[in-house]
């Protein structure tokens, strides 16, 4: 078990050690700032955090233990000329990072693989620690994506993403509201995996 | 040596800072010696009393807390080009302004000589030499 705690909050990212009397709060950082979430990469010992500054936007920093750095942030890629998406109101749906609302470490044989999921929707891939991120466009070009809206948040999101420890390759992700999506080739084709689970507040279909 | 240049202010505002250290202020990105853009002309070092011969680009007291964001002038003659000439020396704070289209930010507003700009995709509201161009949060409420 862990000693180490990472605790995301709106009002600051705290980190909470075990000692021999108790948990207490050690660090505190980004105090006062809206912290979405936190990884702790324990590959190699990186943190991550995402924070939402509001009017300017989704940042995300990393540290390696000395202090913490700005990194580039998750970004949609331009929307065709002319081309047209409304959410789940008839509102346009705008191709720009919401709110990061899972983060992930790849495989242990994937050095540098961070997974970054988001708000509206965009599931992102980074191979280099958060230096540089790629859109997974197998997911976000898929029709069924469309579909997905906001549970409780305006927008649809991508709230876990599950590695597979005996295969890198095989990932999970789940959407609010869009289902459990499976991949076994790292993201390059998708299966929706909702067979089986049953939810007593929805109507049959 | 250099004033802090926090604007949130803990206590330790108004510190002097030597050079290559970092402001005690801020939890992070405070250098108080940004290094000096070509093509934009820091507020700092211009003289007030030349005629000047670019826009003047104010951005908010607010976003100096989270990225280095210098009041600047910049030539341009729409409010696209002078923020593209601001941002080509300082693209950390571009993100803090624009959103991944590279349209303003829902929760940011421009103002050129006192009037709100319209078109907040493209940024093709008009600017001249003379224009003070305002960059700030767009606040409601009461």
């Amino acid at each position: 078990m862990s000693d180490k705690l990472l605790i995301a909050t709106r009002k600051g990212l705290f980190t909470v050690s075990r000692n021999h009397v108790g948990w207490e709060i050690g660090a505190v950082d980004f105090l006062g700032d809206n912290v979405s979430i936190a990884l702790s990469d324990r590959r190699d010992g990186r943190c991550y955090a995402a924070l939402d500054h509001g009017h300017f936007g989704v940042k995300l920093h990393r540290s390696t233990g000395t202090g913490w750095e700005e990194i580039a942030t998750p970004s949609y890629p331009p929307k065709p000329d002319g081309y047209e998406e409304h959410d789940m109101w008839g509102r346009p749906l705008q191709w720009s990072t919401a709110r990061i609302w899972a983060l992930e470490a790849g495989g242990h044989d994937e050095t540098g693989v961070i997974w970054c999921g988001t708000q509206p929707g965009g599931l992102f891939r980074s191979t280099d620690h958060g230096e540089s991120w790629q859109m997974v466009r197998t997911l976000w070009d898929d029709p069924k994506r469309k579909q997905w809206m906001g549970g409780g948040a305006d927008l649809p999101g991508i709230h876990s993403i599950c590695v597979d420890p005996r295969d890198s390759k095989r990932v999970w992700i789940a959407v609010s509201t869009g289902g459990i999506w499976f991949t076994d080739d790292a993201g390059e084709t998708w299966v929706q995996r909702g067979e089986g689970m049953r939810a007593e507040h929805v109507p049959p279909v | 040596m250099a004033r802090c240049r926090c604007p949130a202010g803990n206590g330790l505002c108004n510190a002097w800072i030597r050079k290559g250290q970092r402001s005690p202020c801020l939890p992070y990105s405070a250098d108080p010696f940004p290094d000096s853009v070509p093509g934009i002309q820091s507020r700092s070092t211009h003289s007030g009393r030349k005629k000047r011969r670019m826009a003047k680009v104010v951005f908010t007291p607010n976003v100096q807390r989270h990225v280095i964001c210098p009041d600047a002038e910049a030539a341009g003659r729409t409010v696209r080009e002078v923020l593209d000439n601001v941002f080509a020396g300082n693209p950390q704070a571009r993100p803090y302004v624009l959103d991944d289209q590279s349209g303003l930010r829902k929760h940011m507003t421009i103002f050129v000589d006192g009037q709100m700009i319209r078109d907040r995709a493209r940024l093709g509201d008009p600017v001249n030499d003379s224009s003070t161009v305002y960059v700030f949060q767009a606040l409601s409420g009461g």
